[in-house]
């Protein structure tokens, strides 16, 4: 192989994938990449066998083959060359020239040939998300995924899809995001389609994703689920479990609606929280008409209180949230004003924006 | 310092005596009272027929067909122990009890108050068999350690005075099993090596005991010289921590025998921390193995819990990471701490609303504790007598 290539391009496409490769696996190959020459392209391959991904670069091929690097040397090469051409040359064993400029390095690379291949997945896309869209709405779920490995089913957020909407949905048994958008669908059959897409599947696509006018086309193929954007592909196993029933914890009846400025609340509570108990973050709301009080006692670390203006007219309730919870709803929901729905002390709290009805946070109250 | 220790005579007989005064001085046996059948308390008459505490109540009776056996009242006995710790208390505030018939009390700086130590404790003795007819010993020394070793060698009905600075003279003819933490097994350990009184133990140098016996023998080695710095703890409102540990009558290595033992005691420390109105966020397992080297592993749970099925579940994972089924293990214990008074508990979305049901159920159980004692109603898994 041997090939000519942009500092700049090589950069970002190996910057990308650092996430992906595990550099102090059992496996030494899976701390590589994988780069094939063909044509007029560069393709550029990561995977650590849960997910996989390849993008298409171009490059001045002058002859074709493969070869494997190690991901981190490479990018910490790249990143302190100058923004020239880089020229890339498989010799004997292996090993690899790379020139660019004035500098010169061999690096031993491994058998491509041993390189785990790219699990198989489907060029035909079933959902098509605009960019910018799909950015949204994994931003506005991804906070409320499950770290807990064992609960294997809430590891990732459920895709649904029907018609032209899509859904996504992530919990963690305590809360709940849920956040619906347009979507072009390329589902044939107008047939609910729903997926459970992993964590680390997500992650990595948000680091792909640059301009927010891209398309991002979704497909499904046996055991694999593929994001595809233009000659960029993540492909992810799937998720095996059964996501719980969340349509039946979404509340209809809190019918206590109070509304706040989000940033107030926001401020207020990060205050009122450095005093809440370490692990349980626990904070009380006192919804009284028109204010809010937030407090935190009981803990060792002292107390604390603030009031919050607030437009309600209801009866008083008292609830107890965890502020970290509400703080990260409150940090995605880009309105100015968000509305609490609340039934009792005893039953979730729901967070809306009239501005939108299609995003819906829940989270569960701590009994006192 | 001046500690008392307080040991009543063969107490549970003696309120029973109290009761029925016609029992005096016979062979009387209570046993059974908390569904075991072993012996619980024997009377002086019935130790003679070599009848003694946590031995079959079946083979007692084979030693001495004609004694009274009694099932006893754990209720009753939990009154009078109450009406002894009132007249205790009444003379400090530092009472430390160690079970229902024992207990540590801290007359430090009471002389002006009081009067002379030894004069305080004969009032204590008086107050209590005057008012209920019961006999205690009291050893009176100027540490724990040493109270408790004088009223275990002044018992029944006696008194004994450890002058401050005679400790050690004191110790030096008496058998090793007389300290406290030196059970049989540890006796024969130290018997092997030749080591038979106190006097023998004081010649070994710290460094020698620390290196064969860890953190015990350095234990030893203090022990030896009569040396003890802990305070008596008057029991508080809120304890930082609830903990049970048995040393077990076998060294172990049945993995059921053991998590059934730890079910057991982490079910009775649970029940503590619920009449307490306690609420635990951390849960320490204990072990001991019999080469006296001890482990302990903490969990901290998500929210504080006074629910024996959370609790015993914490307990066990953190037994089966720890155990290695290879070394015997001598002690097991559990303890609960990072206590609160006002628990919180995330609700959860999809499970259903059980958790009130759980509360139900505790309350229940504490409830028929209360009045049948606590072994009157026991999880299964803390029962296990297999392979026994």
């Amino acid at each position: 192989m041997e090939v000519r290539i942009s500092r700049d391009v090589l950069l970002n496409a190996v910057h990308k994938v650092q996430g992906i490769v595990e550099p102090k696996g059992a496996m030494p190959i899976l701390s590589h990449l994988h780069l094939s020459a063909k044509k007029d392209n560069i393709i550029i391959r990561a995977t650590d066998l849960e997910i996989g991904t390849l993008g298409n670069y171009p490059a001045n091929v002058t002859t074709e083959g493969a070869v494997t690097l190690n991901a981190r040397k490479l990018f910490d090469i790249i990143r302190e060359l100058p923004n020239e051409e880089i020229y890339i040359k498989k010799e004997e064993n292996n090993w690899i020239t790379l020139k660019c400029g004035k500098s010169k390095f061999r690096l031993p690379g491994l058998p491509p040939e041993d390189y785990p291949p790219m699990p198989e997945y489907s060029d035909k896309v079933v959902i098509e998300f605009d960019g910018k869209i799909l950015k949204e709405m994994i931003r506005k779920t991804f906070f409320s995924v499950s770290p807990d490995e064992s609960r294997q089913a809430l590891n990732g957020l459920l895709l649904e899809a029907e018609g032209s909407n899509a859904t996504l949905v992530g919990t963690d048994g305590h809360r709940l995001a849920l956040i619906s958008r347009p979507v072009n669908s390329q589902n044939d059959s107008k047939e609910k389609v729903s997926y459970l897409l992993p964590k680390k599947a997500l992650s990595e696509l948000l680091k792909l994703m640059e301009d927010d006018d891209e398309k991002f086309g979704f497909s499904a193929h046996e055991n694999h689920l593929a994001f595809i954007h233009g000659k960029q592909v993540i492909v992810s196993r799937k998720i095996d479990g059964k996501f719980p029933n969340y349509r039946q914890v979404i509340p209809t009846d809190n019918s206590l609606k109070a509304q706040a400025n989000r940033e107030d609340l926001t401020h207020a509570l990060k205050r009122v929280a450095l005093l809440a108990d370490e692990k349980s973050k626990m904070v009380r709301f006192e919804i009284q008409k028109g204010s809010l009080t937030l407090v935190s006692d009981n803990t060792d670390l002292g107390a604390a209180v603030e009031e919050v203006a607030l437009d309600y007219d209801g009866d008083e309730v008292s609830i107890g949230l965890n502020a970290k919870y509400v703080l990260d709803i409150l940090n995605v929901m880009d309105v100015e004003a968000v509305t609490l729905n609340l039934k009792d002390q005893n039953h979730s709290c729901l967070f809306t924006s009239v501005n939108d009805d299609q995003y819906k946070s829940i989270v569960m109250p701590m009994r006192l | 310092m001046e500690v008392l220790h307080i040991d009543m005579d063969a107490f549970f007989v003696s309120v029973e005596e109290v009761l029925d005064p016609s029992l005096k001085g016979k062979p009387v046996v209570v046993g059974g009272i908390e569904g075991r059948g072993v012996v619980a308390a024997a009377s002086y008459a019935a130790r003679k027929y070599g009848i003694h505490s946590a031995m079959p109540v079946a083979r007692a009776k084979r030693l001495c067909p004609h004694a009274v056996f009694l099932r006893g009242s754990h209720r009753l006995y939990s009154e009078y122990s109450a009406k002894v710790f009132e007249i205790l208390r009444s003379y400090s505030p530092l009472v430390e009890p160690m079970s229902l018939d024992e207990a540590f009390v801290d007359l430090t700086g009471c002389g002006r108050l009081h009067g002379p130590i030894l004069k305080t404790a004969e009032k204590i003795r008086n107050e209590i068999k005057d008012r209920l007819g019961l006999n205690a010993s009291i050893g009176i020394a100027a540490n724990k350690l040493m109270a408790k070793i004088a009223s275990a060698y002044c018992k029944p009905n006696g008194m004994l005075w450890i002058i401050p600075g005679s400790e050690q003279r004191f110790l030096a003819p008496l058998p090793i099993k007389r300290i406290p933490g030196i059970g049989p097994k540890g006796a024969t350990r130290l018997n092997r090596m030749g080591i038979k009184s106190v006097a023998d133990l004081a010649r070994l140098p710290l460094g020698l005991l620390e290196e064969i016996y860890g953190k015990w023998g350095a234990s030893l080695y203090r022990k030896a010289r009569g040396i003890h710095n802990s305070p008596v703890l008057a029991e508080t409102e809120d304890p930082r921590s609830i903990s049970r540990e048995t040393t077990l009558e076998a060294d172990s290595i049945d993995p059921l025998f053991l998590e059934s033992t730890l079910s057991y005691l982490a079910e009775k420390s649970a029940s503590q921390l619920r009449s307490n109105r306690l609420f635990a966020r951390t849960v320490t397992l204990k072990l001991r193995y019999s080469d006296f080297k001890t482990v302990t592993r903490s969990q901290t749970l998500d929210w504080p819990t006074a629910a024996d099925h959370t609790l015993i579940k914490a307990a066990t994972k953190l037994f089966r990471k720890t155990f290695n089924r290879k070394t015997q293990v001598r002690l097991i214990g559990v303890c609960f701490s990072s206590l609160t008074t006002h628990p919180y508990r995330q609700e959860d979305l999809f499970d259903l609303k059980d958790g009130e049901r759980w509360d139900g159920l505790y309350q229940g159980i504490d409830q028929i504790r209360k009045k049948y004692g606590f072994r009157s109603i026991l999880r299964a898994a803390s029962d296990y007598v297999g392979g026994k």
